[in-house]
């Protein structure tokens, strides 16, 4: 067998050409853009000063979507219009969204497929749609402080993410003509914030807590390349639930009703948030709750402990430590093997966190680079090496396939075709045959989990096989493959064997968006886009029509009796009421043309007046120090 | 470079018996160098090359990292053609004998007897390696001769395999 010949990296790059790379931490609560400037990752920040962007989203009625810390200040006045925590519905289904629960104030469309939709001020989004906002408002944000389009992104994920869900994040950067280089695991992109590559062998765990996940890997790493060996966690935990832990205690201390308005369960959220926090350096937090919603008025004082505060998460971090456990033992490793934690996210502030860590793995983890902003350096650093900006560095990152890939079989079963942990890029087949006389058509439903029962996975796609030639049952033999690109991303195709027949695979993604509905939401961005720019060009003509007639009215008036001939003065009328009707019209450029038009019909008279102008000028000015003469001459 | 199978594109010598440290190496070297990530900012024909190149790679590495691929790969270079999915298994003591381990653990997940279950854990991992050392000398003498006797310990062993991975669900089920 002939191995591929791989040419020389960084080959074909010019040596002084320098590419902007950035690096994306879209996260649950926050997201950050960073890259790298004279060799050293950094945040971008905005242009006034935060390094944070809030991901949420706010859909105002009229006008574009605010995103950030301007959003929020919508979230009490108009709950329903305002998105947070996006990323939680990004590639689930209305099943699981439903399942998040209470969280989730926003109204949704009544379809029960894919992926939920949300209703706003404008109109039906889909979560990828409200995404792409973010990444939008990202990459202006870098845009602006690096002075140059970005080439390409590195976007950061869970590595816990399915398919679905790194297609959706993948699809909303394409929404927004992103250059994706490659989506990278946050914990993976923190080993390399670290650089713990460097010196000696060693295996690593990055235990990270982040506002609406829980991600934990264990990496050996050596020379530039930093390898998963295991992955796992809770797609669905994170400092959000200690929020609502919190938000329920105080609903009870200060007896709420059991079921708050949207904006009333907003401001329990956020208070909670807030102690949570001053939790971190004190010991004991006064809290005061002032509201008053349509439903009852809050004015409530107490007081809250950190130890009462860590009895009631108390569960929630044994949970990531049960989750921790079960993936050292994928990677067939103890807890005396590892030689380094990382700790990432901003819930390992949580002092509980931090101890409860340190004493499962009787080491001191390591926390020195900002636990909100370690991913985006990390995915800064990457982005600058697979750019091409590095050509002497050769960090690779090989990762593995987070859930099992399987299709169903029989009777609801699962049948894996690629086990969780399978090192990645991966590329495997499956032979499946005919079961009835003449059969041309075959039916392939794609599922990711680790459960036996089609119904506790995730479905990724249905693949419809045809044109397959009718034979009798079992004789046709179709290979099926599956691969797995370096960023989890799944592809399939269809041979028929027999008879070489190339078998026409229709992918109907289960919660991503097929591609045609990729190319109608970029299409309708760009001629909405096209749209806007055509009325800015045209109301930008009509008022600088009005602002020509005008002028030159008042010219005519002052100076046409002694400066314009009769026919020279009914042209330029002719001309004033041919433009004062185009601009009545939408056609910017006939607006345009006939504003030359008239331009170059008072030209002569301009001149006229400009002369006239400077001698009044001169008149004006200088009359004591110039001959009759010299003014004649002017 | 062009390689006659897995062995050779790893630079090892083929046989059952492989020195995993040394085996991981070469993959990790090979990984570096094929992997995507450094030809990201290259053509697509490239990274799709990249693609391939890496997930043959991986895919050589889990063949001769797992004791029984590596023993079903090793038949098919010396021609033994062997489908382990539908081989059946005539030693009716091996099937006794598994019916046994089987109904063992059922009992252990019934009754949560946790120290059990650590002792049947212990003596699959013995069964495993004492059949892991019979295939490096079945291996080791004349494989087209031992064939058979190759096929059934490789079925036992992923017999065994399989067990383990099971005894490890009930471990995680009771623990929880």
């Amino acid at each position: 067998m002939a191995l591929l010949q791989i040419a020389e990296p960084g080959q074909t790059q010019k040596p002084h050409q320098r590419k902007v790379a950035v690096g994306i931490d879209l996260g649950t609560t926050h997201s950050l853009v960073a890259t790298v400037r004279s060799g050293e990752a950094q945040i971008i920040p905005a242009s006034t000063g935060e390094r944070l962007l809030e991901s949420v989203v706010y859909y105002p009625k009229v006008g574009q979507p605010h995103v950030g810390a301007s959003a929020i200040t919508h979230a009490t006045d108009d709950p329903n219009n305002t998105i947070f925590s996006i990323k939680r519905m990004m590639g689930r289904g209305f099943e699981d969204v439903v399942h998040l629960g209470a969280q989730f104030t926003y109204r949704f469309t009544d379809k029960r497929q894919g992926m939920p939709e949300l209703i706003t001020n404008q109109g039906i989004v889909s979560p990828v749609q409200v995404s792409a906002e973010i990444l939008r408002c990202l990459s202006c944000r870098a845009k602006q402080a690096l002075g140059q389009d970005v080439d390409g992104v590195v976007i950061t994920v869970p590595a816990y993410f399915d398919d679905a869900q790194r297609q959706a994040t993948s699809d909303a950067a394409r929404l927004v003509g992103l250059n994706v280089l490659r989506l990278i695991n946050e914990p993976t992109a923190a080993a390399v914030a670290y650089g713990l590559e460097q010196g000696d062998e060693k295996v690593i765990v990055v235990y990270d807590f982040g506002g609406g996940t829980f991600d934990i890997s264990i990496l050996h790493l050596h020379k530039g390349v930093f390898e998963v060996l295991a992955t796992g966690g809770d797609s669905a935990l994170g400092g959000d639930d200690f929020d609502r832990e919190l938000a329920l205690w105080l609903s009870e201390q200060a007896n709420i009703d059991e079921n708050p308005d949207a904006g009333l369960q907003r401001y329990l959220l956020s208070q909670a948030k807030h102690i949570k926090e001053a939790l971190t350096d004190k010991f004991h937090v006064d809290i005061h709750l002032q509201f008053t919603s349509e439903q009852q008025a809050i004015d409530w004082q107490g007081s809250i402990g950190r130890e009462d505060f860590e009895s009631l998460i108390s569960n929630l971090v044994q949970k990531t430590l049960i989750a921790t456990r079960k993936t050292l033992r994928d990677a067939k490793l103890t807890v005396e093997e590892i030689d380094e934690v990382v700790l990432v996210g901003g819930s390992t502030r949580v002092p509980l966190v931090r101890s409860r860590v340190a004493e499962y793995f009787s080491v001191e983890p390591r926390c020195d680079i900002n636990p909100d902003e370690v991913v985006a350096i990390g995915a800064a650093i990457q982005a600058d090496v697979l750019i091409g900006n590095r050509p002497d560095h050769d960090t690779v990152l090989l990762d593995v396939l987070p859930l099992s890939l399987g299709i169903e079989t029989m009777g609801g079963l699962v049948e894996k075709i690629i086990p969780r942990n399978t090192p990645i890029p991966v590329t495997r087949a499956q032979d499946f045959t005919t079961y009835q006389d003449g059969q041309t058509g075959l039916k392939v439903h794609v599922l990711q989990g680790d459960r036996e029962l089609v119904d506790d996975c995730r479905s990724l796609a249905q693949f419809n096989l045809t044109g397959i030639p009718p034979l009798v049952a079992g004789a046709a033999h179709i290979r099926v493959t599956f691969q797995v690109d370096a960023d989890g991303l799944l592809s399939v195709s269809a041979q028929e064997l027999s008879t070489g027949a190339e078998s026409k695979t229709v992918v109907k993604p289960s919660y991503g968006l097929s591609e045609e509905d990729i190319i109608r939401m970029i299409n309708d961005s760009m001629s909405h886009a096209a749209d806007d720019m055509q009325k800015r060009q045209l109301q930008e003509q009509r008022t600088e029509a009005d602002r020509l007639i005008v002028a030159i009215l008042a010219a005519v008036d002052s100076d046409g009796e002694q400066l314009l001939s009769d026919a020279e003065r009914q042209s330029i009328t002719a001309e004033i009421s041919t433009l004062q009707s185009v601009s009545e019209g939408d056609d910017y450029s006939a607006i345009k043309n006939q504003i030359e038009q008239l331009n170059e019909a008072t030209k002569e008279f301009a001149a006229k007046r400009m002369n006239a102008g400077i001698h009044d000028a001169l008149v004006g000015n200088r009359v004591d120090d110039l001959s009759e003469d010299e003014l004649n001459h002017a | 470079m062009a390689a006659e199978n897995y062995f050779q594109a790893f630079g090892i010598e083929p046989s059952y018996d492989v020195n995993l440290r040394e085996l991981k190496k070469a993959y990790r070297d090979k990984q570096q160098q094929s992997h995507p990530d450094r030809f990201a900012h290259q053509d697509a024909s490239v990274q799709r090359q990249a693609v391939q190149a890496t997930a043959l790679n991986n895919e050589m590495f889990q063949t001769l990292s797992s004791a029984v691929k590596r023993g079903h790969y090793l038949l098919g270079l010396n021609g033994v053609d062997f489908d382990i999915e539908t081989y059946t298994v005539t030693d009716t003591d091996m099937l006794i004998n598994q019916l046994n381990y089987r109904e063992q653990l059922n009992d252990i997940k019934q009754n949560k007897d946790f120290p059990s279950l650590m002792n049947l854990l212990d003596s699959v991992t013995e069964k495993q390696r004492t059949i892991e050392a019979q295939l490096t000398s079945l291996f080791g003498e004349n494989t087209t001769e031992n064939a058979e006797q190759i096929k059934a310990s490789l079925c036992e062993l992923q017999f065994f395999n399989k067990l383990a991975s099971e005894i490890e669900l009930v471990e995680e089920h009771l623990m929880d």
